[in-house]
């Protein structure tokens, strides 16, 4: 079996999904699959020739999503017709799961030099744009499960995680995020990418936009529960911000990176899938994790790096109580509360951080792992190659 | 023994029940049909012979209504064991019909609700026709009850947990497509083919013995885990209590049988049922929503007059006079129903404007999915537009629906008594003005009414009918008539200041602003209000209604019941600062964001406070009582003078048009739950109010007699 590795991951700029303030307001969001894919190539100085497949994650598959993106970005981005392409939807870790796809076609000895990462533009097409369920999933599951925040306050009360726990760990996050956008930690990770700013003016963007440097715990106590409006805990303040941005990462064996002349950062070292309850879809990471540390024979205290996705303050509270795992490790650049969670493009833009962070900090062993709504859990392991 | 039951036998040994009660437009559960009900099934359970059986209704697009409304005001007044006894009977031919030994199959053409839909769950399999007017569902908790013969539990165990607790604690039934969606019926086919497709349904359960399995199926319980269950209740509980503010307590009991019986064998899941039936059985709420229901029932059979000898005359086609908010609504109500309207205004912009008006209301209502783009183009086919009045010359009826100016209304009455036809009759959409008086200015003062409507017309469903001294019998059955056929209900009322609801109102209303002048805040009239039941409190009523109409109407009702009125000092001071219409001040501003609270306006409280002569803190009964004893005091008045015929027309007067809280049942029935003499004590403590305070003499009468303003249900359950 070939091993995996990876070359590089490179992100755009996450932005609010803001029809009259998000930098991506005029821009598609398959021109912004091409840009970030185009820019991945350049950076790597990869023969675009060499490159078989992209996978590309994406929820929402229609208008501009539509059409099996990941190969109308790929023609957009200029790759050769020779350069297949295919759209992924795993909801929220669509992206991860085409990273991880990737990584097992490599392993299989099918298509190997791959891009893989993802997009969502949920201001252009907004999540639960026409979807309507099946009145025969709701016969064991209460149809508010389709509703995220409730499952967020259903977790808030089984594992008792109040309001305050919550609004404090969003401040983290916010913190995190500006430190890291301001201090350069993300420079290297971030394309400039073009967007208007909030007052109209079309520039190269190399911040995230969704983090509030001033924010504090009485402005984030103030506001109201967002799903259950008595008693409720969750609030938009202490959840991830709806978004829009890119991500992609270049995968290829170890054989084929020696042969194209380029040094890989990281190996994938485990990959796991894993269901719960739709009820707590939240809590998805406990079983995916323990799975890929099975499958790794890691233990979860040699990962240095954690990258948990922020899909709502009292999911990760509780993933984190359920695996013991001290918060020192995980997200330390920011999370998704603070910088926002753009589905398809989310799991893609954990491992891009990810792979920064243990570069930087000379860490070893990295983990990245995200919920999934209606009950599931994604998690893959990293190896540093340095 | 009379044919209730049917029983044919079709080619291929296929048994062919119908049901169809004799004498009666629709069928019913009763004691009587369930016996021969009973007295069946068990011939049938010895027809091993029989390959399968279908049941039908032998009422055109009408299955089964449900229970029998007399079994159910039983309910109203019997044990929680009583209770129990009184279900078991359908319980037992319930599960009789669940193991016949063969397989059965419901053909359901109409509405299947309550009782009627237990007995098809009881079946192997339902098919619906798929006419509009097929709808299945259990209403019990709109009246105040659950399903209690299995409802709860068999439903769950058919389609899933979530979308019985929907239809459950609702009360909202399914149409035909609806049902097949859910997994509730088979398919949904049209009524022709409802027998054919019977048959081939009884062919596919015995060719597979899926029937068999089925069955054990839903014997069991549902099997969901801890997380399944905690999740689906706790956002269940959440959205009922919500929607109830906690003061209906059926949905909350429905919700809690399921919880207890889902996951058990189905005959354990049923003794939760009985069990949860013997919380609300007796209750006073559940006394209440029964009445409601009995005396709504009785209003749609009322002919608002009681000579039965007089016939309504046939109305083809009505005018309006008026393109604002009430003569459109009005307008559109008549089109929407079929009847050919005509409307008038003065002026293009107007008609524009009226038009407008009209469409917006089929709009929302196709946007929410009640009517559809034909029911548009049928709205707009009806209604005809004119600047010129001739327009009414072939009009049946004709509603006046212009400014409250009595010179101009009797100005108008002229003008369309030139053209319209000489046996046509007028009526006033007047909220405020007397009946008798502006009869004066009509050629046949014998054919005029007043039709008042209420705000806004295409979702409130009461009508006053006021009948001036001179407004013929002929003409009032005529205008009950009229607004049956639109689809509101109608109480006829006899001519007096502010009519009926609007009478009744304006001590309330009235109380509320001398509350506010004795230092209790608005908020806190409001809460005592809402937490009363009301939908809102008496002041952001008032925002509601508008300052200019609240003075207005306030002036004429006070002028006419000077005894008992207080002018509002606050009001007028307002009305002059601000003035009336759009700029009007009002006493909370609009809420900053949506789902805030709405906060005190503090130009409002200004004038309040300048207005105010101290004052004790007032505690929440108190207030309480301030403003709905006035209520019930003129409520007593309006029954006494013969405003109306009959309690149960103040109590759902108030309940249509005013929102009355529907779990007190109306203002007269909650006044019978608190009892005269307690009424006249509670009075007595603010006998230094004066004569708005003052019981009348026949709550007097009531209290020595130790009376009550409806009769008191027998304690019957035999």
């Amino acid at each position: 079996m070939s091993q995996a590795v990876i070359i590089d991951a490179i992100r755009t700029p996450i932005a609010r999904a803001s029809s009259d303030k998000g930098y991506y307001r005029h821009i598609r969001a398959d021109d912004l699959s091409a840009h970030v894919i185009r820019s991945l190539v350049e950076r790597t100085g990869v023969d675009r020739n060499a490159i078989e497949d992209v996978r590309w994650g994406c929820v929402q598959q229609q208008g501009e999503q539509g059409f099996d993106i990941g190969r109308i970005a790929a023609m957009i981005a200029g790759l050769p017709k020779e350069t297949a392409g295919v759209t992924i939807n795993r909801n929220c870790a669509s992206s991860l799961s085409a990273i991880n796809e990737a990584a097992m076609s490599i392993a299989a000895g099918c298509e190997d030099v791959q891009i893989a990462g993802g997009v969502e533009h949920m201001d252009h097409i907004p999540m639960s744009k026409d979807y309507s369920p099946s009145p025969s999933l709701f016969r064991r599951h209460s149809e508010a499960v389709m509703n995220m925040g409730l499952t967020a306050e259903y977790l808030a009360m089984k594992y008792r995680i109040p309001r305050g726990k919550q609004d404090e760990f969003a401040l983290r996050s916010h913190q995190l995020a500006a430190e890291a956008n301001d201090g350069g930690a993300y420079t290297r990770e971030i394309v400039p990418t073009w967007g208007h700013d909030e007052a109209g003016h079309k520039d190269l963007q190399t911040k995230d936009q969704g983090f509030r440097r001033d924010t504090s715990l009485e402005a984030l106590g103030s506001l109201a529960p967002a799903f259950q409006p008595e008693g409720g805990s969750v609030t938009a303040g202490n959840s991830s911000q709806v978004s829009v941005g890119s991500a992609a990462v270049l995968l290829m064996s170890e054989e084929r990176a020696k042969e194209l002349g380029l040094r890989p950062l990281a190996k994938v070292r485990a990959m796991a899938v894993a269901g719960v309850n739709p009820e707590e879809m939240g809590i998805g990471p406990v079983p995916a994790v323990h799975k890929a540390l099975k499958r790794s024979g890691l233990s979860l205290d040699q990962i240095e790096c954690i990258e948990i996705n922020e899909a709502f303050a009292v999911q990760v509270l509780s993933v984190l109580k359920l695996l013991g795992i001290d918060e020192k490790r995980v997200n330390t650049r920011g999370g998704a509360i603070a910088i926002g969670h753009p589905l398809g493009a989310t799991g893609a833009r954990l491992v891009t951080t990810l792979l920064h962070r243990m570069l930087d900090q000379g860490a070893r062993l990295g983990l990245a792992t995200l919920c999934v709504g209606q009950g599931q859990g994604v998690a893959t392991i990293l190896e540093s190659c340095a | 023994m009379s044919e209730t039951f049917r029983l044919e036998e079709l080619d291929g040994k296929i048994a062919l029940v119908t049901f169809d009660l004799p004498d009666k437009k629709v069928n019913t559960l009763g004691q009587s049909s369930l016996r021969e009900l009973a007295g069946l099934v068990a011939k049938l359970a010895q027809r091993t012979d029989l390959r399968g059986l279908l049941f039908q209704s032998g009422k055109p697009g009408q299955f089964v209504a449900g229970a029998d409304l007399n079994d159910l005001a039983m309910l109203a007044v019997i044990t929680p064991e009583q209770a129990t006894g009184a279900l078991a009977a359908g319980h037992q031919i319930y599960n009789q019909i669940s193991n016949l030994p063969f397989p059965t199959v419901a053909l359901i053409d109409g509405n299947c609700l309550g009782g009627g839909t237990e007995l098809v769950l009881s079946m192997d399999d339902r098919i619906a026709s798929d006419a509009s007017h097929t709808a299945i569902g259990l209403p019990e908790t709109k009246v105040g009850l659950i399903p209690g013969w299995g409802g709860t539990q068999r439903l769950p165990r058919l389609i899933g947990l979530n979308p019985a607790i929907e239809m459950i604690t609702s009360g909202e039934p399914a149409n035909a497509q609806k049902a097949a969606a859910l997994g509730l019926v088979f398919d949904a086919v049209p009524a022709d083919r409802l027998v054919e497709e019977g048959r081939r349904r009884i062919e596919s359960l015995q060719k597979t013995g899926e029937w068999k399995d089925r069955r054990e199926q839903l014997r069991k319980g549902l099997g969901l885990d801890q997380d399944q269950m905690m999740f689906a209740f706790a956002v269940a509980e959440g959205f009922v209590k919500q929607k109830t503010k906690g003061q209906y307590p059926a949905p909350l009991v429905a919700l809690k049988a399921i919880r207890e019986g889902c996951n058990l064998p189905l005959d354990e899941g049923l003794k939760a049922e009985q069990k949860a039936v013997g919380e609300l059985v007796g209750s006073p709420i559940l006394g209440n929503l029964i009445a409601i229901f009995f005396m709504k029932n009785r209003l749609t059979r009322d002919p608002g007059v009681s000579d039965p000898s007089i016939q309504p005359r046939q109305i083809h086609s009505i005018g309006v006079l008026g393109t604002g908010l009430m003569g459109a609504g009005i307008a559109t109500a008549h089109a929407r129903s079929g009847i050919r309207t005509a409307m008038v205004d003065i002026d293009d912009d107007r008609l524009k404007d009226g038009l407008q008006r009209a469409s917006d209301v089929v709009m929302s209502r196709i946007r929410i999915g009640r009517a559809t783009p034909e029911d548009m183009a049928k709205m707009l086919a009806m209604l005809n537009t004119s600047t010129n009045p001739s327009v009414f010359a072939d009009a049946d009826l004709i509603v006046e629906a212009i400014t409250e100016n009595e010179d101009a209304k009797k100005e108008a009455f002229r003008k369309i008594a030139q053209v319209m036809k000489p046996e046509a009759i007028l009526a006033s959409n007047t909220s405020t003005i007397s009946i008798t008086r502006l009869a004066e200015s009509t050629p046949h003062p014998d054919r005029f009414v007043g039709m008042h409507f209420f705000n806004p017309v295409d979702r409130m469903e009461l009508v006053e009918v006021i009948r001036g001294e001179k407004t013929s019998d002929e003409t009032v059955a005529t205008v009950v008539a009229l607004a049956k056929k639109i689809r509101k209900t109608p109480i006829v009322v006899r001519d007096c200041a502010g009519f009926l609801v609007n009478r009744v109102l304006f001590p309330y209303m009235n109380e509320a602003q001398v509350l506010l002048r004795e230092g209790v805040s608005m908020e806190a009239i409001d809460r005592a209000s809402t937490r009363f039941g009301m939908p809102m409190g008496p002041i952001t009523l008032t925002d509601l209604v508008g300052l200019a109409t609240t003075v207005y109407a306030g002036k004429v009702v006070g002028a006419a019941y000077p005894d008992r009125s207080v002018e509002s000092p606050i009001l007028l001071e307002m009305l002059q600062t601000s003035g009336g219409g759009k700029s009007a001040m009002r006493f909370y501003n609009a809420p900053k964001a949506k789902g805030s609270r709405p906060e005190p306006n503090p130009a409002a409280l200004e004038i309040i406070q300048k207005h105010q002569a101290g004052g004790q803190p007032m505690d929440e009964p108190e207030i309480t009582d301030r403003l709905f004893l006035p209520m019930l005091l003129e409520a007593t008045r309006v029954l006494e003078e013969g405003i109306v015929r009959e309690p149960g027309d103040v109590d759902m007067g108030l309940i249509l048009g005013i929102g009355f809280p529907p779990f007190r049942g109306g203002i007269l029935r909650w006044a019978d739950t608190v009892g005269a003499q307690n009424l006249v004590d509670k009075l007595s403590k603010y006998a230094h109010l004066g004569k708005r305070f003052e019981p009348t003499e026949s709550l007097r009468k009531l209290a020595r007699d130790g009376g009550s303003f409806y009769p008191r249900p027998k304690q019957d359950a035999s």
